[in-house]
């Protein structure tokens, strides 16, 4: 499989996953049986690569969001296991510290990456010596902390970036993207909105 | 007393250790340092160098409209000029046209297409809406880069960088393969100013950025086309589309466009290669909002060609520096439309120096035609 290829079945791939989660949300979906939930994945992943109009719906979604980051791809993927397998890896308390710092930082990354300060931190990621230390003494709080599920989202966009497994040579491309980030600060401002309205006092 | 940690955990720690490794492992097998420019001082100059003349290199081209071309010298002498054309700017039916003039002094080449829309996106795999600006270079291996703008969704600011490559001097082309240089997307970087070859074979590209922010930067690639950095010579909303000049192997000067409505000729110095970048400042030439082009000639001089106005496009001037691009003398007149012609265009240049020490720019002509100015090296150094 050539290169490019594989990136763009990378790219179909996350939103494939990503659209047959939003099924899951239905409860008719769920009350199929599970080899047909499973089998809607793959129509979904296949109607993604049907050709329409000089490419597919795959051309035109690699091209306009590239590929999204490995962590998008372990978060989607450990969400679908936990459909079938009733629990996952990546715990419901990491997600929220995971949630809380993609969204944090990835805010300020962006805000920097349009230019908003001389200070790029993206161009660190072409020779990651600093974000890449920042990562391990994340790995390492991680594995203190008894976090195996935030321990690996370090680890293996670390492992994936040494193989080049993504277009991109940037380290950052392999742990944030955009949706990532926005998807991470809907959910903790909706967690801010409900932990306020349960600290209200009851009329 | 402690429990034994998991399997998994264990796991997991491993995964991380090895993935350390093989990260330190990558860093320190790359290149330590961005390596010098090879600044090429040419050899003898031809016997008819005392002289400029000026063409069209097509007139009509093949297309209705055509605009930002640029050329490189081959490694053979043939020059070799590409330019994007079509029914007009951002039009689906773009493509990237090139032409050859041999190096035996015949003429320019009928113009063919190298690359289409279509070709463009059956190679890189994704839907491609339009091409844009290209920019050409020749490295110390002797391939020429052609390096080009593609939009998948969007207008201009929604850019992204692809190259291609030549080792047989422009007669064909590699596979293209896109070039990461944003997080938001990949979006909004877009080249103007011609590439500077790096001694290890790679290239830099002084490139700029347009979503919300705009501003120049610096981007190196190695000799595989990967981007292995990148630097911010501008932020905020300021100057872009870069030309720039090295002077020696690790300095190197930075005329920009105005879109900050300074209506000057912007201008950076770095001094390390391009790892840092002294503060933006004006100069005294006019800009109007328009594409300079910048190179350097005999005696570590700069050579800029611009729109000599602070408004239009209607006028195109040659102006040398001999301090780094501060203090500049107009030489010349390349184009002056008379007061009456509102609509004359003369945009867009771009400038390369032969081996032999000629100076050659292309520039858009009314969005129509190429044209093609040639400076002797003897022309030069009797104005500087």
């Amino acid at each position: 499989m050539s290169a490019v290829l594989f990136s763009q079945f990378y790219t179909v791939v996350v939103v494939a996953v990503a659209l047959w989660l939003v099924l899951t949300k239905i409860s008719r979906f769920r009350c199929m049986a599970r080899p047909m939930q499973a089998g809607a994945l793959v129509v979904l992943f296949l109607a993604l690569l049907l050709p329409i109009a000089n490419g597919s719906a795959g051309t035109y979604l690699f091209g306009v969001i590239g590929q999204p980051s490995v962590v998008v791809l372990l978060l989607l993927m450990d969400s679908a296991l936990a459909h079938f397998r009733g629990r996952a890896v990546v715990g419901d308390a990491e997600r929220q510290i995971l949630y809380a710092a993609v969204a944090g930082i990835g805010i300020v990354f962006y805000a920097l990456a349009l230019g908003v300060s001389p200070f790029d931190p993206y161009a660190l990621g072409y020779r990651p010596w600093l974000p890449g230390a920042v990562l391990l003494l994340a790995g390492v709080l991680a594995y203190i902390k008894d976090a195996p599920g935030l321990l690996l989202l370090v680890a293996i966009p670390l492992v994936c970036f040494a193989l080049r497994v993504l277009e991109s040579p940037n380290l950052w491309d392999y742990y944030v993207d955009p949706l990532l980030v926005l998807y991470a600060s809907v959910r903790i401002s909706q967690q801010i909105r409900s932990g306020m309205l349960r600290s209200r006092p009851a009329p | 007393m402690r429990p034994a940690p998991s399997p998994r955990l264990i796991a997991a720690a491993l995964l991380a250790a090895l993935g350390f490794v093989a990260l330190v492992h990558g860093l320190i097998s790359g290149p330590a340092t961005i390596p010098g420019f090879l600044v090429d001082h040419g050899r003898a100059p031809a016997p008819d160098s005392a002289s400029l003349s000026m063409e069209f290199l097509c007139n009509p081209c093949g297309t209705a409209q055509i605009h930002a071309p640029a050329i490189a010298e081959a490694a053979n002498g043939d020059l070799v000029a590409v330019w994007y054309g079509g029914s007009r700017e951002g039009a689906g039916d773009v493509a990237l046209y090139a032409s050859r003039r041999p190096a035996s002094g015949a003429g320019w080449t009928r113009p063919q297409p190298v690359i289409t829309r279509a070709q463009a996106a059956s190679a890189l795999g994704r839907h491609i809406k339009k091409l844009g600006n290209p920019v050409i270079g020749r490295d110390v291996r002797g391939r020429l880069w052609l390096v080009f703008v593609s939009v998948s969704a969007g207008g201009w600011s929604g850019s992204a960088l692809n190259v291609t490559f030549s080792k047989d001097d422009g007669h064909t082309w590699s596979r293209p393969i896109r070039l990461v240089t944003s997080p938001f997307f990949n979006v909004s970087t877009l080249a103007k100013g011609a590439p500077l070859p790096l001694q290890d074979g790679g290239m830099a590209i002084p490139v700029y950025h347009e979503l919300l922010g705009k501003f120049a930067e610096w981007l190196v690639l190695d000799a595989s086309g990967s981007v292995i950095g990148k630097r911010r010579i501008g932020w905020g909303r300021g100057a872009i589309q870069p030309s720039a000049v090295a002077l020696d192997p690790s300095t190197v000067v930075a005329l920009m466009r105005d879109s900050a409505d300074t209506r000057r000729v912007q201008r950076a110095v770095s001094g390390d290669g391009g790892r840092h970048w002294d503060a933006i400042r004006p100069t005294e030439l006019p800009n109007p909002d328009a594409a300079v082009a910048a190179v350097r000639v005999a005696g570590d001089a700069v050579l800029l060609v611009f729109n000599d106005a602070v408004e239009g496009r209607r006028r195109l001037g040659l102006a040398v520096s001999r301090d780094e691009g501060m203090n500049w003398k107009r030489i010349h007149v390349l184009e002056a439309a008379p007061d009456g012609e509102t609509d004359a265009e003369f945009s867009y240049p771009y400038a390369t120096r032969a081996a032999n020490g000629d100076v050659h720019i292309v520039y858009t002509w009314n969005r129509t035609a190429v044209r093609h100015v040639r400076l002797g090296a003897g022309w030069l150094e009797a104005r500087l």
